[in-house]
């Protein structure tokens, strides 16, 4: 049903220097999902071979699972409407590293040579994109700001 | 600095298929970095999608470290070959264009500082969808030569704020009903709204609710200069101080700046929803009505340079001033009274460039033939309109001189119509006594024919008044002047 892009750099821990709480809360972070695309999807070289990503074929996904996992999560507002957390990348993000997904799955996700470009849910797979659908937890801007 | 340059675009071959790809791929500090990063889109098929396909967000970047979004080498609408004949509006045949349903976002989202987009179609469709958010306190955001164009209902077709931004040479396009604001821009304190130069602000001429205001924005200050803005229910809104420089409008008693009541219709090829064609019509309001300023404004969308003819054209479309010279059909002998006597027959052939300005000087080319062979080539015919007519004298080969009076209007309007009058008077020291001149009117877009249906089959024109003057120009600026005697 659908090819999601996954993103596998940690921008918190591996990017030098490290970005700002804003930073981080904005880019996107590991396993957020860059881009779903049908599937089949002629995909670019620097998507095929790129350490940041990962492209995972999930022939049994359906789009209202996927969906979710491309929408930001959206700063929520104190009663003068100022924002008290940081817009992030995404709200949602499949949790690759959940104890439910194999470790042929976890390793091949940690594996930044990238000798297998994409891995290819088996149908049916022992979970659903949808099961390890988890939220992003909210990030709290700092009273009187960043500093 | 170094650029890293990315191809993106579906086609083999290509760094990164989707824009959000290409992003999520950049550095998070540029600066440490040491580069400045350009995504090349390639319009191997639409960049299409029902979520905000492009999010720019959380980079650290300089004046030296850059984000550029553009169109690789003959991608974008302003590369086509057709450019000056397509509608301007979304077409992803014509270039790369960026289409997004998404519905209560953006279809490009920017928070990101110094960033450039250059040369893009972008289009959202979805319901309180904006084409592109930049709200915030992101600073140094440059759109050039882009079409914005929004289809969906309500919300805005940008929403763009902070500092040191600008748009310039773009179409923004509200072509959705009940759209509050074209532009949307510094709603929140400190933050200000882009500067507008020779930008295009419209709304469709039949949406069932137009925008409630052109630009609404709060905070700070701004420059809009060599804008049309159209189709809006008002011009701007909010506390922000606009200084609107060399604008036009089609409402009435706008502020300074801004040149009001202006009729829509005349100033664009269409105006509706569905076949909209935002290229500015010869004889337009527009025309020559700008301000120089060749720093924002030194090409078009179309990539025609600025000016054309001495002349700044509001909005982002520039007439062109020369045109290619293509054959005509559409052409009749014209017999002339000759002020001396002949011995033999010639031939003249008028080649005349309509060249869309004419304020500016027309060229000609004038091919004389005769049975002895002779031949003799006149370049040097020059018009101008001074005073709401047309003056066009020779300065032709040593004792030629050439002299016609086009009605203005009928000229100004002859795209619309396709009507044109004329009349042309000749005379040489070997002049026939009946001389035959055959003018071939060529239009400013090369691609209206001159219809002379409108004229007697034949006439014949004195030149005793034409030819006394032993100067080199003459001004025809009153009735008369040519004195049509009788058909054949």
């Amino acid at each position: 049903m659908a090819e999601l892009l996954l993103f596998a750099w940690d921008h918190s821990t591996q990017s030098v220097p490290k970005p700002s709480l804003r930073q981080i809360a904005e880019l996107p972070k590991r396993y957020d999902v860059v881009t779903a695309q049908p599937d089949g999807w002629r995909w670019g070289s620097a998507e095929l071979g790129h350490p940041w990503f990962r492209i995972l074929a999930c022939p049994g996904a359906m789009e209202t699972d996927i969906e979710p996992m491309l929408s930001p999560l959206l700063p929520e507002r104190d009663m003068d409407d100022n924002p008290t957390t940081h817009w992030q990348y995404r709200g949602f993000y499949p949790h690759l590293g959940h104890q439910l997904v194999p470790a042929d799955l976890q390793d091949w996700f940690c594996d930044d040579t990238r000798a297998a470009p994409r891995y290819v849910l088996p149908t049916p797979f022992v979970v659903t994109i949808a099961a390890i659908k988890t939220a992003r937890s909210p990030i709290v801007i700092p009273h009187g700001g960043e500093h | 600095m170094p650029t890293v340059v990315k191809t993106i675009g579906s086609g083999g071959g290509r760094d990164y298929s989707t824009l959000a790809a290409w992003a999520a791929s950049l550095p998070a500090n540029l600066v440490t970095d040491g580069n400045s990063y350009e995504g090349d889109c390639y319009n191997d098929s639409e960049f299409t999608g029902s979520a905000t396909l492009l999010t720019l967000s959380g980079h650290t970047t300089d004046a030296s470290h850059t984000i550029t979004l553009t169109t690789g080498p003959g991608q974008s609408f302003r590369d086509n070959a057709n450019v000056q004949t397509n509608a301007l509006n979304y077409s992803s045949s014509n270039g790369v264009g960026i289409n997004s349903s998404v519905a209560y976002a953006g279809t490009i989202s920017i928070t990101d500082s110094n960033v450039f987009l250059s040369n893009l179609q972008i289009k959202n469709t979805g319901s309180h969808g904006r084409v592109l958010i930049s709200e915030g306190t992101s600073l140094s955001i440059v759109m050039d030569d882009c079409i914005f164009v929004k289809t969906g209902t309500s919300a805005y077709v940008v929403a763009v704020s902070g500092g040191g931004q600008k748009i310039r040479n773009s179409l923004l396009l509200a072509a959705g009903s009940g759209i509050s604001y074209i532009l949307a821009g510094s709603l929140s304190t400190g933050v200000g709204m882009p500067d507008l130069y020779f930008c295009d602000l419209v709304a469709a001429s039949d949406v069932g609710t137009p925008p409630i205001e052109a630009i609404h924005c709060v905070y700070s200050s701004s420059t809009v200069e060599n804008c049309a803005i159209f189709g809006c229910a008002a011009l701007s809104g909010g506390s922000t101080t606009i200084t609107f420089t060399s604008c036009m409008t089609d409402l009435a008693s706008p502020p300074a700046g801004v040149t009001g009541s202006k009729t829509y219709a005349k100033q664009f090829q269409n105006t509706t929803a569905a076949s909209g064609d935002f290229r500015e019509k010869a004889g337009a309001d527009l025309q020559g009505s700008g301000t120089a300023d060749g720093t924002n404004g030194a090409t078009d969308i179309a990539g025609t340079a600025r000016p054309q003819g001495g002349h700044w054209d509001i909005g982002c479309w520039e007439l062109l001033i020369s045109v290619t010279i293509v054959a005509a059909d559409a052409w009749m002998p014209i017999a002339l009274l000759p002020t001396q006597r002949v011995d033999q027959p010639v031939r003249i052939e008028l080649i005349a460039t309509q060249r869309g300005d004419l304020r500016t000087p027309l060229e000609s080319l004038t091919i004389l033939r005769s049975d002895r062979g002779l031949r003799v080539e006149d370049s040097s015919g020059v018009a101008r309109d001074t005073a709401g007519r047309i003056e066009w004298a020779a300065q032709a080969v040593t004792e030629w001189r050439a002299a016609t009076e086009w009605p203005t209007l009928l000229l100004r309007n002859l795209a619309a119509t396709g009507e044109f009058t004329a009349a042309l008077a000749w005379g040489a020291p070997i002049s026939p006594e009946w001389m035959e001149a055959i003018a071939t009117l060529l239009s400013a877009d090369a691609v209206l024919q001159v219809d002379w249906s409108g004229l007697p089959a034949s006439v014949l024109v004195s030149l005793d008044r034409l030819l006394t003057s032993p100067g080199k120009r003459r001004r025809l600026d009153t009735p008369g002047r040519l004195r049509l005697l009788k058909p054949l």
